[in-house]
């Protein structure tokens, strides 16, 4: 009989951490869970800041005051870790206390990647009101980056009257992950409603300010002039914290199919890198409905009836009217072949596979019949024919 | 015996379709955006471990349970 631990911390408090502590208690669990996180706001969701504006943080708690306090946590908000301890089993704290444990989730989840000189970057609430201050006075906005975020900026800002240049070093919004065909008719999508682009570009400098404005040089010679800049171009897992402890680190936590880095310690969300015995590698997913499904994993194995972590990956993006949905792997350089669709490519559902296995499907505002085709993941493309009928 | 009450929030779907994944009797997607259309607002009481989890995974939080 192996027991449960009688002291539980996750460091972290945001999607996943929530799922680790909502779990166990679910599942029954009565010892002690710390719930530790840096930002000062209780557990919130963050894909509606680059969706709306004017976010009340009502609208997107994780769990309303009742239920946090029905969960009976150690909640440590505004409160940063600044060490793990594997040996005495303590989480260090920026203010020199420590939290014992018995076993520890890692869900620092990930911090945005700075460009100098721009100042702004989104990724929490406070991040957010800073954005929607400088929005409100500005009549042009430059993008730095067209990713998912970068593309749901665009879309969010354009329909604010904003003049948005969206810009990147790739030849297309989110090309390295959807492919060419499917960045082209996004960039279609985002000139219609006004963006434009200045792509195959990288930023060599900018300068400015909130007051003044900013110029931003590009690789080619030429430069963009904006009222206010955002930076969209990425994460790194939120590990540095971790430096001084023996937690395996290399592009996130590094994870066991259990989702367990060392005996004790586990990791949830965008933080871990774990390996999915489904397709057979390692991965690091920095998706919403990961964060949710990995807490409740690590939670079954905090007692002891986990199972592997196999999930399909899933994200949603939403840009201005478009729904674009994705179930299991997609990237550049797979085969992409048509599902379903109607002949004005507004909606329709692809399949990417690789040597000859779907590894993943596409919904461009077709949701239901993006289901349908889930079941597809891991299939042969012979099986597309079937799916058909 | 308890009784189940379902609430979805339409506003907030996102249209994942996880909730149909996991309880499919009680929830579906609208065909044109794919928004969550309830299908059974008392469902039996059987279902209150499906109906939980499709809650619980929600990423949305658009899904309500209360049990009485
Ligand atoms: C603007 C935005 C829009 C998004 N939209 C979508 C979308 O449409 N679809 C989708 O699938 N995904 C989306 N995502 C991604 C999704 O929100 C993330 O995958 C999810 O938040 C990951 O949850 P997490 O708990 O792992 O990490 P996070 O949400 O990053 O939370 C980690 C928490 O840990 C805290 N922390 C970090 N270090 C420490 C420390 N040393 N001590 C204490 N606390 C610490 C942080 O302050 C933070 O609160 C979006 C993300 C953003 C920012
Ligand atoms: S799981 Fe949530 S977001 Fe997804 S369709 Fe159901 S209600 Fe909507």
């Amino acid at each position: 009989m192996t027991t449960t631990p009688g002291r539980i911390a996750i460091v972290g408090a945001s999607a996943a951490g929530f799922a680790v502590a909502n779990e166990l208690r679910d599942q029954g669990y009565d010892g002690t869970i710390s719930l530790i996180g840096a930002e000062a706001l209780p557990p919130y969701d963050r894909p509606p800041l680059s969706k709306r504006k004017a976010i009340d943080i009502d609208d997107i708690a994780l769990a309303d005051l009742g239920k946090l306090e029905a969960l009976d946590l150690n909640l440590c908000l505004g409160q940063r870790a600044v060490g793990l301890d594997t040996i005495d089993k303590i989480v260090r704290m920026a203010d020199g206390r420590a939290v014992r444990w018995d076993a520890c989730v890692i869900a620092t989840g990930a911090d945005p990647i700075r460009i100098p000189g721009v100042d702004s970057v989104l990724r929490t609430m406070a991040d957010a009101h800073v954005i929607q201050s400088r929005l409100d006075r500005a009549g042009s906005v430059a993008i730095i980056g067209a990713g998912v975020l970068g593309c749901e900026l665009a879309s969010l800002t354009v329909s604010m009257n904003c003049a948005v240049t969206v810009i990147d070093g790739l030849p297309g919004p989110m090309q390295n992950r959807l492919g060419t065909s499917v960045s082209d008719r996004l960039r279609r999508h985002h000139e219609e409603a006004g963006v434009m682009f200045r792509l195959g570009q990288t930023v060599s400098d900018v300068a400015g300010n909130p007051d003044q404005g900013y110029r931003i040089g590009l690789s080619d010679g030429g430069t963009v002039q904006a009222d206010a800049v955002i930076a969209a171009v990425g994460c790194r897992p939120a590990t540095g914290w971790l430096k001084d402890s023996d937690v395996p680190v290399n592009n996130g936590v590094v994870c066991d199919e259990n989702c367990r880095a060392m005996p004790g310690v586990f990791a949830a969300g965008d933080v871990a890198n774990w390996f999915n015995p489904r397709f057979g590698r390692h991965m690091r997913v920095e998706h919403r409905m990961n964060a949710t499904e990995q807490g409740m994993a690590v939670a079954n194995q905090l007692l002891a009836r986990g199972q592997p972590f196999d999930p399909i990956p899933f994200f949603w993006t939403d840009q201005g009217d478009l729904k674009l949905q994705v179930h299991g792997l997609v990237g550049p350089d797979m085969e992409i072949v048509r599902l379903d669709g109607e002949s004005d490519d507004k909606r329709f559902v692809l399949a990417y596979l690789r040597e000859g296995l779907i590894e993943g499907v596409l919904g461009w505002n077709m949701a239901q019949m993006l289901r349908k085709a889930r079941p597809l993941i891991g299939r042969p493309r012979a099986a597309i024919a079937d799916w058909a009928k | 015996m308890g009784k189940l009450k379902v609430e979805i929030i339409q506003d907030k779907c996102v249209g994942a379709g996880q909730c149909v994944f996991a309880a499919p009797d009680v929830f579906d997607q609208r065909e044109e955006d794919g928004i969550v259309v309830l299908l059974d607002e008392d469902p039996d009481i059987s279902k209150a471990p499906e109906i939980r989890k499709a809650a619980k995974l929600c990423p949305a939080m658009a899904i309500l349970v209360e049990e009485s």
